[in-house]
């Protein structure tokens, strides 16, 4: 998302150095950003550079004429531009004299001409009231643009005393949203950090969310987490105009990290707005996380959406080959989100459930054990059930093994969810490959005491060719309840 | 390419080369009139200012000016 923004703000600042409007500049609409700004410093370079020796000798003159008189020919005869031009050829303490005596709205003049990259010494020594009038000077007439070049050459202190003047929070994300350094946002926003639910109520109520997402996306995860939390406990409004916001410019890698953030009752509410939304809004977010990094900033927002959309994530990641199907899978294991990945993996299309359960990760005894183990946490045993019969006999013993350690008590739950599930099949196999020992646990199990269910065994045992399964459940019961040796 | 390079005094970055050559050639028009503008507005400018020096002060600041 962040690049086509990024472009939008680069080709309109790139206008303002030439004295044209954005929309003569269209035809650099294909251009990378980072290669627009490179030209924009060209071109700077150019402009500033062409006269430097005529301003050179302008700033030194300046020196011989008392203050106020520079002062008036600054007015007078200079003019904004070529002060500008000339500011960072001044001497820092010079340069800050002149500046106090000029009046506001001509410093606002210079600054929209000024090259912050030329003048920083003398940037960083004016006085903060100075910069806290001239800024106001500027978001008076809307010069989001100017002020957003100068936010990084401007000291914190100073930056301290002219966020809280810029009373609207609109006017905050305009400002993030060309400013230059964005990398200095999360800077600004330990200033502005009570004005958080401010900036998220202007996004919507001034439509500026292509401000307010490019801002997100170039926030720390900290501050993502941050805002997450507040963006949570908005009106189910603002939360849908922020997700069609975010549709309409395709800005899903800058949200998804949000809501990965979101904590259960944030997700709740998010993913219900999302149940509701136009189903290219799900394919979109799901493309998204696909194609990048963000799988696992979707996955936990999946786990509250509805089985529909979860058959909608599993029906686009079949579409994928099984190297990206491995990554995901991967991804999700190393990330310690198998409850999340386990409903997906379920909704899957028989053929991609195979292609899943034959991945190499599949065969390793660490991943199959963390999700029997997720199985067995999160209750979803008959979710990972219809896997099994796809994995390797090597995976599947891996299984079984991980199953067998578990008590009776637990034996006995998985049994009787995968016999009422209908799942019986694929649990006989995985207690086919139990040790003896374990299946004739389970083979004592009050579930296999039931005519119904033994004989439900035995058939299926006979079916897939089991005859230590089929051996273990025709011996005869003891007395006691305890199956006998032969 | 080469045109858009002498009107930034640099070689633009490759990307440029996506642009047609006539997108190139209205953006390299762009940046030559924007540095004549800029240049003719520091012409006018220094002479304007002279006529704020007093006259005491106009020889040495015309010196300083290199003129």
């Amino acid at each position: 998302m962040s690049e086509s923004l990024d472009r939008t703000v680069e080709i309109t600042k790139l206008a303002r150095l030439l004295g044209v409007e954005a929309k003569e500049l269209a035809y650099l609409d294909e251009i990378p950003s980072p290669a627009l700004a490179a030209f924009r410093a060209q071109a700077t370079d150019r402009l500033f550079a062409g006269d430097a020796d005529r301003l050179r000798r302008v700033a030194g003159a300046s020196r011989l004429v008392p203050v106020p008189l520079t002062v008036k020919i600054a007015q007078l005869a200079f003019g904004p531009l070529l002060c500008a031009a000339t500011a960072g050829l001044l001497d820092p303490k010079h340069a800050v004299k002149v500046a106090s005596s000029v009046p506001v709205p001509f410093l606002a003049d210079i600054a929209v001409h000024l090259d912050p990259r030329r003048a920083a010494d003398v940037i960083a020594a004016v006085p903060s009231p100075i910069v806290v009038k001239v800024a106001k000077e500027l978001i008076g007439r809307g010069e989001h643009v100017t002020i957003g070049r100068f936010v990084s050459f401007l000291p914190i202190a100073t930056l301290r005393a002219a966020v809280p003047e810029i009373a609207d929070d609109g006017d905050l994300l305009r400002v993030a949203f060309v400013m230059e350094g964005k990398d200095n946002l999360n800077e600004l926003l330990d200033i502005a950090r009570e004005r958080v639910p401010g900036l998220i109520q202007a996004a919507y109520q001034q439509d500026l969310w292509v401000e307010a997402l490019d801002l997100i996306g170039h926030l720390s995860l900290e501050n993502r987490a941050e805002l997450a939390e507040v963006a949570a406990t908005q009106d189910v409004e603002v939360l849908e105009s922020l997700v069609r916001a975010a549709h309409r410019i395709g800005a899903w890698d800058a949200l998804l990290p949000v809501a990965a953030a979101m904590d259960e009752e944030g997700l709740r509410r998010f993913a219900a707005v999302l149940a509701v939304a136009e189903p290219d809004v799900l394919d979109e977010i799901v493309s998204t996380a696909l194609n990048g990094p963000l799988w696992l900033d979707l996955l936990p927002l999946t786990a509250y959406l509805p089985e529909p959309a979860h058959a909608h994530v599993a029906a686009r990641a079949a579409e994928e080959d099984d190297e990206t199907l491995g990554r995901l899978a991967a991804a999700a294991h190393e990330g310690g989100m198998w409850d999340a990945m386990l409903p997906i993996a379920v909704a899957l299309p028989v053929d991609a459930q195979r292609r899943l359960a034959k991945l190499p990760l599949l065969e390793r005894d660490d991943v199959v054990r963390e999700l029997v183990r997720v199985a067995l946490a999160t209750d979803t045993w008959s979710d990972l059930l219809p896997l099994t019969p796809h994995l390797t006999p090597e995976a599947r013993a891996g299984v079984a093994a991980r199953t067998g350690e578990e008590d009776d008590t637990v034996l006995e739950r998985l049994a009787t969810q995968a016999y009422e599930a209908g799942l019986w099949e694929p649990m006989l196999l995985i207690a086919a490959a139990f040790a003896p020992r374990d299946q004739e646990r389970l083979a004592r199990l009050p579930l296999l005491q039931r005519d119904d269910v033994r004989a439900a065994a035995l058939q299926a045992g006979r079916h897939h060719d089991l005859p230590s399964l089929v051996g273990v459940l025709t011996e005869p019961v003891r007395r006691d309840g305890r199956h006998r040796r032969r | 390419m080469a045109r858009l390079a002498t009107a930034i005094g640099a070689e633009p970055p490759a990307e440029f080369d996506a642009l047609s050559e006539a997108d190139r050639q209205a953006l390299a028009d762009l940046v030559e009139t924007a540095a004549r503008d800029r240049s003719e507005l520091i012409d006018r400018a220094i002479d304007d200012s002279l006529r704020h020096i007093p006259g005491l002060l106009r020889g040495t600041v015309k010196r300083a000016l290199g003129m």
